[in-house]
């Protein structure tokens, strides 16, 4: 199973996954309140998912 | 893109490659992002730079990486794609909140670093920010075991300068979340989120661009449009909002040492708490380092700053060859006669080409501090060197 903060699947350099492939699901915290989001949880939609910093 | 999230065909989820929350929480409400955003200030991911965008579809299948805008609509949105085979996605793992008391029997029991490192991870992630202490264990662990985990070194320096930022910290804790950070750089030189970590708080002339320099402005606009701002909990120092520059050069050839005969006093009964950071820890020769002093009153001598008399001093003497920029700093006086708060400074020292070993740079600071509630006020000095290593 996959838990957060253990993505060994993306160690090495494996990030990001190569397309036609399965986007490990993963678990992080909401900026807003902390609570945990899982990309799984948007089964069935199309996702952008996008990442970055403020600076 | 706002259009396609407000019509419901598209998800957009964002997730911050950076250490405080609060700082892109503001950065969300001054550019008006209305999708969720993820935190991950550790780079569990594995992000080596951003931005990355990641088109997934329906099913869980990445399709495209950075979409084109133009033609995202069209090769992503309207396009119907071919659902896995049904072994494939029963091979798929589903991720969940981890149990923490699970990790840390599982890490107790074995002897890896991975063990180690997904228990630190958890406590970052998902318990109290007060139990940071166990995250710096269960990395400290992890180093032990590997001490080429990469991961581990850049998670335990993010621990160590979360640390710094807490009522838990040690004076310490700043240098050696950056030499951490630093070990982390020299296993992956080719992973730019550890990177700008200490470019984040290290010398201009390594700085890509400022960091945040963007917050006075965002803060500014968001008032402007009547709204409350995100208050930061902890406000980005000199050196995270500093832009790139040059090298230090003597330009205050004329200020003059504020003590040159080294008459005043020193302070014996450590009235003054100081903390240096030298970033990064280690130079070449001809390079330049960033140098972080903080001074903190001595809460157990229940010392403050006397805001009544001059401000606090910061004079730096460079050997011959050495070039420092600025030679003397002065730190604004608190608000009202008697104040405690840390005072911060930042200045850049250039090491000559010909340097080598391991070089003291002196400085001094001159301050008037009183010890206890309407006790005596010292004007007093404090010599603080600053040793700096030259790598070969």
């Amino acid at each position: 199973m996959f838990v957060s903060g253990s993505f060994s699947s993306f160690a090495a350099g494996d990030y990001p996954p190569r397309t036609g492939q399965f986007h490990p699901d993963f678990t992080l915290p909401n900026i807003e309140d902390n609570k945990p989001v899982s990309l799984s949880q948007y089964r069935g939609r199309k996702i952008l998912l996008i990442h970055f910093a403020s600076w | 893109m706002q259009q396609l999230v407000r019509d419901g065909k598209l998800v957009v989820l964002g997730i911050a490659q950076e250490q405080h929350p609060d700082r892109c929480r503001l950065f969300a409400q001054w550019h008006k992002l209305n999708w969720p955003i993820l935190h991950d200030p550790i780079n569990v991911m594995g992000v080596k730079s951003v931005p990355i965008e990641v088109a997934i579809d329906e099913y869980g299948i990445v399709r495209t990486l950075k979409p084109d805008l133009k033609t995202f609509e069209k090769e992503f949105i309207d396009k119907t794609f071919t659902p896995p085979e049904k072994d494939a996605s029963a091979k798929f793992e589903k991720s969940t909140r981890p149990d923490i008391d699970v990790l840390r029997s599982r890490a107790k029991q074995s002897r890896s670093s991975d063990t180690w490192r997904q228990l630190g991870d958890a406590l970052v992630l998902w318990a109290d920010p007060s139990d940071v202490n166990n995250a710096i264990d269960a990395y400290t662990q992890a180093v032990k075991i590997n001490p080429q985990d990469g991961n581990a070194h850049f998670r335990l320096g993010v621990c160590y300068r979360i640390r710094y930022e807490s009522e838990q910290r040690s004076p310490t804790d700043f240098q050696t979340a950056v030499d951490h950070w630093t070990k982390a750089r020299q296993i992956e030189p080719n992973q730019y989120i550890w990177r700008r970590r200490i470019e984040q708080y290290g010398p201009q002339s390594t700085k890509p661009y400022p960091f945040y320099d963007w917050v006075q402005t965002a803060t500014y606009e968001i008032r402007k449009r009547g709204e409350k701002s995100i208050e930061l909990k902890v406000l980005p120092t000199d050196s995270e909002t500093v832009g790139p520059g040059g090298g230090p050069e003597n330009q205050n050839l004329d200020v003059k040492p504020p003590d040159p005969q080294r008459r005043i006093i020193r302070d014996q009964q450590n009235l003054i708490l100081t903390e240096v950071t030298v970033i990064p820890p280690g130079i070449k020769p001809g390079q330049t380092v960033r140098v972080h002093v903080t001074l903190r009153p001595n809460e157990k001598r229940k010392a403050h700053w006397n805001n009544e008399a001059e401000p606090l001093k910061l004079w730096i003497d460079p050997p011959d060859g050495w070039k420092v920029q600025p030679q003397l700093l002065t730190a604004p006086q608190g608000d009202k006669p008697e104040t405690s708060e840390p005072r911060k400074f930042e200045f850049e020292i250039h090491a000559p080409t010909d340097a080598g070993g391991i070089s003291k740079v002196s400085a001094y600071a001159l301050y008037y501090v009183c010890e206890g509630a309407g006790g005596t006020c010292s004007f007093l000095r404090q010599d603080i060197p600053i040793m700096i290593k030259i790598e070969q």
